[in-house]
């Protein structure tokens, strides 16, 4: 890291703390290779990041005709998964393709498709294709079934226990928040696996271009990309929302040339579901990276 | 090991008197300010002078000096002294009533309480929740307002949000502090606590409520010293969490909050008859610009 690079990571640093927020940051020049963060080797659960190593096994189970795009689902809302967007918000029974499944997984971050995808593959066979991919601190090892589908009032405890319910040695009482027991990964593996989607070094061919094309779907503007995007820069990304976590990571493309990948791992001490100011904070965070890194 | 010139009982009384005499700088006013006669004045201080092995007065016509002994016993006999003043006010009837209180009994309410009971020569400390508590525990004071749940409270004091907006709100929605946007590089506005306010029935609400409306962590300070937090007021438009009483005081805004919070106390401890105890409550209460809760009856 450069030395005018210690000042911004001071900065990120010092406005998170006000905010509430600790967490880690990777910004990596996909062309240079530079780098600029904190905390990138440290384990974090993902939330519904974890979705985004999750579609790359997918994408490369349809690529090597082990799963077909089109093979349709049915959906049974008493038995789906439930959560706030996509099919895991129908109300009736339906049917969609594996392919589209894929694309809410991604772009509404929704928990049904996600888990009807797992459960089709099976997920110790996900899990373990992923660290068959060269990823192996993404450690996949519950569906999404078990972080939400919780009730209003589970999620009020949830929140003002967060803080409180941390044991030593960086564990926590709620499992989906302990990183020994969660789905985990750090910073730099999101950064490594994102650098090689861009770089179409990962699975069969055409895997890597399909995710990346996905992943331009993403509904979340007021995260990763609020101080970022327009016209001019895209930003291509998978976020993560749990309780106190708020993570993001993806890809900024300026122009035609420029890639830096950014992965954003958070944790807020201030109990509340909605937090603008968390958002904006992290917003900034890669903003501040992103004008860093590029030339 | 020094003789046993004075017993220990006389130890106490020729250390107050040494210290009467050393700040008077006169064994005359020293004796007076005592009540003895000047003689038995200096024969005490003689005899603590035996005791100890040192002089400690240097004796002139017209005034009285110390001597370094002198100088290094004044504040050690002051300190026992002041010990043994609280011991006697703990458990001596006779040196009055004392009444541990929050900052802020109007000094109107404090005569009336003090012409309600008549006989009892009532005192007042005015201490945070934790030492109005301690206080009482330890005797220092005979009775002590302290917080508890406002439903259980017998005098309950309306909280709102003190401040200096040029446009007062009707009520004060704590989202009023949350940061434009497109101002970002501006100090957060915060919310104030004083200690007064640190304890579960008000701060976790408050929290909450604050954290609620998109406030960062940043803008909830809890026990933020009154001069610094009244300071800041001014300086940044902070806000505090304040009675309208308190407001008045400090000569800014008050506006309620939209979700009502209320300091509750209850009058702990003993010394006073029921009817004694409720005119004591219900005077507090107005001293505090508050009202005589449901606790009370």
């Amino acid at each position: 890291m450069r030395p005018e690079h210690a000042a911004v990571v001071a900065d990120v640093q010092r406005e998170w703390t006000a905010t509430g927020l600790t967490g880690s940051l990777l910004a990596r020049h996909l062309g240079t290779g530079e780098e600029l963060g904190f905390g990138a080797d440290e384990p974090w659960p993902l939330a519904s990041v974890v979705k985004l190593p999750v579609a790359l096994v997918v994408l490369d189970a349809f690529a090597r005709g082990e799963l077909d795009p089109a093979e349709p689902f049915d959906l049974d809302p008493r038995a789906t998964t439930s959560g706030p967007t996509g099919v895991a918000a129908f109300r009736h029974p339906g049917r969609v393709a594996a392919e589209d499944l894929l694309q809410l997984a991604l772009a509404v971050s929704d928990n049904a498709a996600t888990d009807l995808l797992l459960d089709r593959i099976g997920r110790d066979e996900v899990a373990a294709r992923i660290a068959g991919l060269g990823f192996p601190e993404i450690v996949l090892r519950h569906s999404m079934r078990a972080i939400y589908g919780t009730s209003g009032t589970v999620t009020a405890a949830g929140l003002a226990l967060t803080g409180g319910g941390r044991t030593p040695g960086g564990g926590h009482v709620i499992d989906e928040l302990d990183p020994t027991r969660a789905n985990v990964g750090t910073a730099r593996s999101l950064v490594t696996l994102l650098a090689r989607v861009w770089a179409d070094e990962v699975g069969a061919p055409g895997v890597a271009g399909r995710l990346r094309a996905m992943l331009g779907h993403q509904l979340v503007r007021h995260r990763l990309a609020v101080e970022l995007v327009s016209d001019e820069v895209r930003v291509r990304s998978k976020t993560g929302t749990f309780l106190d976590l708020r993570h993001e990571a993806g890809v900024v493309e300026l122009g035609d040339t420029e890639r830096i990948a950014v992965a954003v791992l958070t944790r807020s001490a201030v109990p509340a579901a909605v937090q603008m100011e968390a958002e904006l904070a992290i917003g900034h965070a890669a903003r501040l990276a992103v004008e860093a890194l590029r030339g | 090991m020094p003789d046993l010139y004075v017993s220990r009982m006389d130890l106490v009384a020729s250390l107050r008197t040494f210290s009467a005499v050393a700040h008077e700088r006169s064994f005359t006013r020293g004796a007076e300010r005592c009540g003895q006669p000047q003689p038995v004045a200096s024969r005490r201080v003689a005899a603590l002078e035996r005791h100890l092995g040192v002089s400690l007065l240097r004796r002139s016509s017209r005034k009285v000096d110390l001597t370094a002994e002198g100088e290094r016993l004044l504040p050690l006999a002051d300190d026992v002294l002041s010990g043994v003043e609280r011991i006697e006010r703990a458990f001596g009837d006779a040196e009055g009533l004392v009444v541990a209180v929050p900052e802020g009994v109007e000094a109107r309410a404090r005569a009336a309480i003090r012409r309600g009971l008549p006989g009892l020569r009532v005192g007042f400390t005015v201490a945070d929740p934790p030492e109005r508590e301690v206080a009482l525990g330890t005797g220092t004071a005979a009775l002590a307002l302290l917080p508890t749940a406002p439903d259980a409270g017998e005098v309950l004091v309306p909280l709102g949000i003190a401040h200096v907006d040029r446009r007062p709100p009707a009520t004060f929605h704590l989202d009023r502090l949350r940061r434009p946007v497109r101002q970002r590089d501006l100090p957060a506005r915060a919310v104030h606590l004083l200690a007064e306010d640190d304890v579960p029935a008000v701060r976790d609400p408050l929290r909450t409520a604050a954290f609620a409306a998109g406030l960062r962590a940043d803008q909830v300070v809890v026990g933020t010293p009154p001069a610094e937090a009244w300071t800041r007021v001014h300086e940044w438009d902070d806000v505090v969490l304040a009675g309208a009483a308190e407001a008045r005081r400090e000569g800014v805004a008050w506006s309620p909050l939209a979700t009502p919070l209320v300091r509750g106390y209850r009058l702990d401890g003993t010394g006073l008859t029921p009817d004694q105890h409720r005119a004591l409550v219900r005077r507090l209460a107005e001293g505090l610009g508050g009202e005589v809760g449901r606790g009370a009856a």
